[in-house]
């Protein structure tokens, strides 16, 4: 293992090994500020230049993308309150009401901190869990997969904060939603009439940028002014300052840095739930824990910190199953598979045995293009933190060409700019209407990810749903989803009855 | 007149009618396949059900004690975020017309005419000032988005200039 762990070290230290490191930090911080893009796409654009690349320096890009992607997005989060990528949509919950106080450069700077600091976490803590991986994934079967997205898509119910009946309603909607098109299950059409647009069911880029970007432009031009103009954003406090202060607020908590890496790696090593999952859990756990609990919507701190670093650690956790098992730990890793297999490399137990030097390879370029792009982001907040006071009028068109081009680009097909136009519209009454846009969107990716591990579940059992209850993980598992509802409503009727 | 609209209950009324439609279309689905759509959609709809009854009937002290918080705004005011369906409309008017324009003519030609457009009408920026920062705007993302190797949309129109305007097809909707 040490002998891997010097190669890997020696080859990041060559100039080709950096170069490819900040070609694939640059690519996907780019890819990451403009919504609708991100991550996957970047991956996906980066994985037939790869192939003229040695696999390492290949690993390093692809390191860099999977790493930057992350931090990139929460930018437009922050000042825009539009997700660069999905992971990022936790971020806006308190990073865009920072923004509106004037406090854009320390939520920037928190991101970054707590982006460099998750993915820290999330290497040690994978690189601590290589050695008793196999036990740990071979113990998570279909049921157990089902009542861990389950448990995702109950974080709705926390998601819509006051709006519990709202929450499930944007929630189910979204699940509905997502039943829209072919399943290969059954092989059969959903709700398609006689479109052939809808075969493919309704294409997740257009859908969520629209919902969240235009969404928002519609709300900003319609309102006019800038996003920190709701309130004095003079307050006295300057960027640089803004900047140490977004420093010291991630390093002044480490024990919720360090749970929230330890969320965010341990949704990462369950296969398909991703970055999403990962920074709505951490969020959830973060609200209930703090001691300032009432401040999370409303531009906290320790918000931003708990998904950034989760999200950040995920990116660690999701290796160990795309390396040991060939099951992809996030969307994103699936491209990944991809870039082995062109590499010749097999992923699986022979990959642990034959080449650690690309898995260390992976977890050193993760950390170390967070080191780069952080110290990058830090400097540049204040400079970024500006954009929030350019006048709302001014950005709209920019990023509504960003969004159009965005939703076009992904599959060429015209009719997607104008279903991300549809979506804008079908945001906008959500907000105007009370719902949260949010649980509309957990629910639209991670409804199809319950229903295919309910089915196979009872595939697996000729049809019993005993077996949801009666394997220990499934039952630990479904006493935490039971917790977390129950909770919930209590707290929704207490808060009803204090009126 | 001036013409109030209850947003949240046009929104309710309208998933309501979604939902008993994705319920009911899919009865006709085969066991398996109908499964979620029920387990997912029934629920769904009895809490649309519920905050629909909730705007219909405001003073029900039933419904108030089963909702509790629930639809409480649009009935006690408006939030400030949101400005008159006017302004709304208006944005929504350039929104629609540059999606058609790209439809018809392509993003080459639709791009720089929205933004010129767009700024000058919307914004404080000279019409110079407005026409450069367009031109430049478009050259970079459509630069961009040439050098990843995709094809952008060049209109529905017959083609006119080979390669910025026009022959681009239609695909099947």
């Amino acid at each position: 293992m040490l002998e891997s762990i010097a190669l890997a070290a020696a080859k990041l230290l060559e100039p080709s090994g950096i170069a490819s490191l900040l070609i694939g930090t640059l690519m996907g911080a780019t890819f990451g500020i403009l919504p609708g893009l991100g991550g996957i796409l970047s991956m996906a654009i980066a994985l037939p230049f790869s192939y003229g690349m040695e696999p390492m320096n290949a690993m390093f890009m692809f390191a860099g993308i999977m790493s930057s992607s992350g931090f990139g997005g929460a930018i437009p989060a922050i000042l825009l309150n539009t997700p660069g990528t999905a992971q990022n949509a936790a971020t806006c919950l308190d990073g865009y009401p920072m923004a509106c106080k004037g406090e854009a450069g320390r939520a920037i700077s928190i991101a970054a901190t707590a982006c460099l600091t998750g993915s820290l976490g999330g290497v040690i803590v994978t690189m601590a869990l290589l050695p008793i991986v196999k036990p740990l994934i071979y113990s998570f079967g279909y049921p157990e997969f089902f009542w861990m997205t389950l448990f995702g898509l109950l974080t709705i119910v926390v998601a819509a904060k006051g709006n519990l009946l709202k929450g499930m309603a944007g929630g189910g909607i979204g699940v509905l939603l997502s039943t829209i098109g072919y399943t290969d299950m059954f092989g059969v059409m959903r709700y398609t009439g006689d479109s052939n647009y809808l075969w493919d069911g309704i294409p997740l880029v257009p859908f969520v940028t629209g919902l969240f970007a235009i969404s928002e432009l519609i709300v900003y031009t319609s309102r006019g002014g800038s996003t920190a103009s709701l309130v004095n954003y003079t307050s006295g406090v300057s960027w640089g300052k803004q900047t140490v202060m977004g420093i010291k607020d991630v390093l002044s908590r480490p024990l919720a840095v360090a749970r929230s890496a330890m969320i965010g790696a341990g949704v990462g090593i369950i296969p398909g739930l991703g970055g999403p999952v990962a920074s709505f859990v951490s969020y959830t756990v973060a609200m209930k824990r703090s001691k300032d609990s009432k401040n999370f919507g409303k531009g906290s701190p320790e918000g931003i910190l708990s998904c950034e670093v989760a999200m950040d650690a995920k990116d660690g956790g999701a290796l160990l199953p795309t390396v040991a098992f060939g099951i992809p730990g996030s969307p994103d890793q699936a491209i990944l598979l991809g870039g082995f297999i062109l590499h010749g490399l097999q992923p699986g137990p022979l990959m642990l045995r034959d080449h650690m030097d690309i898995v260390f390879a992976l977890l050193f370029g993760i950390v170390v293009s967070q080191v780069f792009l952080s110290g990058i982001g830090m400097l540049i907040a204040p400079v970024m933190a500006r954009i929030s006071l350019i006048p709302n009028r001014m950005i709209a068109p920019f990023v509504l060409m960003l969004v159009f081009f965005g939703a076009y680009m992904v599959r060429g097909n015209i009719f997607d700019v104008g279903l991300a136009l549809l979506a804008g519209v079908f945001g906008y009454t959500m907000r105007r209407s009370g719902f949260p846009l949010i649980t509309v969107v957990m629910g639209f990716i991670l409804g199809p990810l319950v229903e295919r591990a309910f089915l196979q579940t009872l595939q697996m059992s000729d049809g019993s749903y005993f077996v949801f209850f009666t394997r220990p993980v499934s039952a630990v598992l479904v006493s935490l989803c039971i917790l977390v509802l129950l909770i919930s409503l209590f707290r929704h009727r207490l808060k009803g009855r204090n009126g | 007149m001036k013409i109030k609209i209850h947003t949240p209950l046009v929104f309710t009324t309208l998933m309501l009618v979604l939902i008993a439609a994705m319920i009911v279309i899919g009865a006709n689905y085969p066991k398996d396949v109908r499964l979620v759509p029920f387990i997912v959609g029934t629920p769904t709809f009895i809490v649309l059900l519920l905050l629909w009854l909730r705007y219909t009937f405001p003073q029900s002290r039933i419904l108030n004690s089963i909702v509790l918080l629930e639809a409480t705004d649009g009935i006690k005011g408006a939030n400030s975020d949101f400005t008159g369906w006017g302004q709304v409309l208006n944005t929504l008017g350039w929104l629609l017309a540059y999606y058609i324009c790209i439809f018809i003519f392509g993003f080459i030609v639709a791009t720089p005419v929205f933004l010129a457009a767009f700024f000058i009408q919307k914004t404080d920026v000279n019409v110079t000032k407005s026409i450069l920062i367009a031109i430049i705007s478009s050259f970079v993302i459509i630069r961009f988005v040439n050098s990843l190797g995709i094809d952008l949309w060049l209109g529905a129109v017959p083609k006119f200039l080979p390669g910025i305007i026009g022959g681009s097809i239609i695909p099947p909707l």
